[in-house]
């Protein structure tokens, strides 16, 4: 039981690491929205850029979640 | 006001299929919903499938071959008879074909012939794969297996797992009790069976009672003398009693017996029920009947060994694209010698040498990067489907649903998107980069 | 790595199956299928050119029509404007003929009134010659009386005519009234003449006439009327 109670801490701790790649995209769609809002014409470019970043930045998230996941389902 | 009155009945059919029945209907029928059950391999569905030894059949292969079949009969139908005038499929594939051509021209120019079909071939089964596991049935319907260690175990009650209440979360299962539904009956001892009888009439008259239930009473994992000591009783003579009635009841069945003495080996060492006593009234009893759901079908992508196979697909298709575009030159972007050329003019070309060096290295991370991405997005969303339903079973399900359509297609074309842009560079060159210098 | 369930077995299997819808789909799928995207958009190219050319011989066509329709009209409007020069002159000319018709009408029967009239003023003075010539004869017979002949008779010989004297041997000496002698002999000494007959005729009112064979001398008033009606005829 012990055991259990660390991995649902350690799993807590884990997704610590989601807080870098939130910010990371707030930033993204905020620098995206203000160029769609300057140049809106170049809006399809750069929403697929956006995503491209996002993507990124998500990753990042993405093996913070893993790591977590590693440690509740796996270890 | 129709509206109104259609909105209030989708509400009440909610709460009808998504309240009252799972929540207090079923668990009256003692079938109530399972907590599903969390896994990151594949669970197996088959082992030894149609008889071939070592060919296993997980549910993320299944998923894998459901979307196989889609994306093929799509394909083929859509394009089987090509009209100038498309037909709706026809339509629809040329649709999803041209936004998918457009972009990889957009972005890879003039070198988009090549890259295009992976890149289209990815985009398309990834879609149909990250969707099938949104289709009904689909990670809920399977076959029953026994609980494997640290998942969440139930009783059976016919084809379906009894839950006699709701938010039921089972017993987790130990590898002991895996072991023990697996292996169910396959040791049978009479001798063992014989010993554990008189272990139970002896704590039950110790204790007062009927009868003991291993199951009900002693519990999982527990020893009946735990049991004893916990509820006041007194093991020694417990112990004493035990010993006696295994006297008694060996005298008895000797000549029943007789015959199975001569058909197996393990006979010979067989030890009498009153010799395993001591043992049984010690040792710990694990339930064996423990019982969790495979479904048949679960997200191809929940399975790393799909999205690390096509992260590592990726990457290869990356290498060849550039050599292709550019031969053995591509290989200078990690090994930077034209750089180190001119070191005595330059002595920032070690930097630049070394920087390509770590080029490598995310170059080798791109694999990792792709392929966790890929089952990370799709895990967690199959995890946020489950979590969700039993947190709130009505309405927004429905909306994580939606969510989760989304992330299907986003992670389908973020694939696909990276997969291009990679490649574009690649095939590109780093000569551009450094002009900039 | 087996608690993440990656597994040499299954990452292969998965790499072979995903290499084959690739390939399946990449000989037998996006080829055809981007072939059929670039005929399309080919063909909506061409349609649209077509559509272009179409449109451009549409306003060739209409330019065309309203420049031939503009010629058509001026034209129109140059042979309106000769029709009816033509037809002016032409009415000109219709007026001009029937003036001169109408003159010639009018010429020819002022020409026949004018001969008509000269007819009738003809026929009008014989009459008024005839009933002149009555009226004068009555009123000269009426007035003739004894003294007015001899007057006559002396007026006759004062101014006979020279041809008188050569009348020959035999003269013929009408009168309106029987001559006395010393007219007689007045008579033969004007003419000359061995042998004279008288005749009394009262029919030429007065005066006398001297014949001799076809040679006649008329000195009477009715040869005087016959002059004065020849005259007024």
């Amino acid at each position: 039981m012990e055991v259990d109670a660390a991995k649902a801490i350690g799993a807590g701790l884990a997704m610590i690491g989601v807080i870098g790649p939130g910010i990371g995209i707030g930033v993204l769609v905020q620098g995206a929205l203000n160029a769609i809002g300057r140049n809106p014409d170049a809006s399809g470019q750069i929403t697929t850029n956006m995503i491209l970043g996002i993507a990124f930045a998500e990753a990042v998230a993405i093996y913070a979640l893993v790591v977590s996941l590693i440690i509740l389902f796996v270890l | 006001m129709k509206g109104v009155l259609i909105l209030l009945g989708i509400i009440a059919v909610s709460v009808i299929f998504c309240g009252i029945i799972p929540f207090v209907v079923m668990p009256g029928a003692g079938v109530a919903v399972a907590l599903p059950v969390i896994m990151v391999p594949g669970e197996v569905v088959w082992e030894d499938f149609l008889g071939i030894k070592g060919l296993t059949i997980t549910n993320t292969i299944i998923g894998t071959l459901v979307a196989d079949v889609i994306v093929l009969a799509f394909a083929f139908a859509a394009t089987r008879r090509m009209r100038m005038v498309p037909g709706r499929l026809q339509g629809l594939f040329e649709v999803l074909t041209d936004a998918l051509w457009s972009l990889a021209k957009s972005t890879a120019g003039p070198n988009a012939r090549p890259i295009f079909p992976l890149m289209a071939t990815i985009f398309i089964f990834l879609l149909v794969a990250n969707w099938v596991k949104l289709l009904p049935g689909a990670e809920s319907i399977g076959l029953m297996h026994c609980a494997a260690e640290g998942v969440n175990g139930y009783d059976r009650n016919g084809i379906l797992l009894k839950v006699d209440k709701a938010m039921d979360t089972g017993i987790r299962a130990t590898k002991e009790n895996y072991y023990a539904c697996h292996h169910k009956g396959e040791h049978h001892d009479p001798a063992h069976d014989a010993a554990l009888s008189a272990v139970l009439s002896a704590a039950a008259q110790e204790l007062g009672v009927e009868s003991i239930s291993l199951r009900d009473d002693v519990g999982n994992a527990r020893s009946v003398a735990q049991y004893v000591a916990e509820q006041g009783g007194d093991v020694e003579a417990v112990l004493a009693r035990a010993l006696a009635l295994a006297e008694e009841m060996a005298v008895a069945p000797a000549e029943g017996e007789a015959p199975a003495e001569g058909e197996g080996e393990h006979t010979a060492e067989a030890k009498s029920p009153a010799e395993l006593v001591p043992a049984v009234l010690e040792e710990p009893y694990y339930r064996d009947d423990l019982y969790a759901v495979t479904p048949f079908v679960r997200g191809a992508a929940t399975d790393l060994n799909l999205t690390l196979g096509l992260g590592l697909l990726a990457f290869l298709a990356i290498q060849y694209f550039g050599v292709r575009a550019q031969g053995l030159r591509y290989f200078t972007k990690f090994f930077n010698t034209p750089a180190l050329e001119n070191v005595g003019k330059n002595p920032m070309g070690i930097m630049d040498f070394v920087v390509g060096l770590l080029e490598i290295i995310s170059e080798l991370a791109k694999i990792l990067s792709f392929g966790f991405r890929l089952f990370g997005n799709l895990f967690a969303g199959g995890v946020l489907l489950f979590v969700m339903s039993f947190l709130l079973a009505m309405l927004v399900p429905a909306g994580v649903y939606g969510l989760e359509l989304f992330v299907g297609l986003i992670q389908a074309f973020v694939f696909a998107m990276l997969l291009l842009v990679f490649s574009a560079m690649a095939m590109q060159g780093h000569g551009h980069g450094e002009e900039h210098h | 790595m087996d608690a993440l369930g990656i597994n040499l077995g299954f990452f292969i299997a998965q790499l072979v199956n995903f290499g084959i819808i690739f390939l399946l789909l990449a000989k037998l799928v996006w080829p055809r299928v981007l072939k059929m995207l670039d005929e399309r958009s080919e063909r909506i190219a061409k349609g649209l050119e077509d559509a272009r050319a179409a449109e451009e011989a549409r306003a060739n066509a209409e330019r065309e029509r309203d420049k031939l329709l503009a010629q058509a009209r001026a034209e129109a409007q140059k042979v309106l404007e000769e029709a009816r020069q033509r037809g002016e002159e032409q009415l000109k000319q219709m007026l001009r003929e029937a003036q001169a018709e109408a003159e010639k009408v009018r010429e020819q029967a002022r020409a026949q009134a004018e001969e008509e009239r000269n007819r009738i003023l003809a026929e009008a003075r014989d009459d008024i010659v005839a009933l002149a010539l009555a009226a004068a004869e009555r009123l000269v017979g009426e007035t003739l009386d004894e003294k007015r002949q001899k007057a006559i008779l002396k007026r006759f010989f004062a101014g006979v005519p020279a041809e008188a004297k050569g009348l020959g041997d035999k003269v013929l000496v009408v009168s309106a009234v029987p001559l006395t002698d010393d007219e007689k002999a007045e008579v033969l000494k004007i003419t000359g003449a061995k042998q004279i007959e008288y005749r009394v005729d009262p029919s030429i009112l007065g005066g006398m006439i001297l014949r001799a064979g076809d040679k006649v001398v008329d000195g009477s008033v009715r040869g005087d009327l016959s002059a004065l009606s020849m005259a007024l005829r």
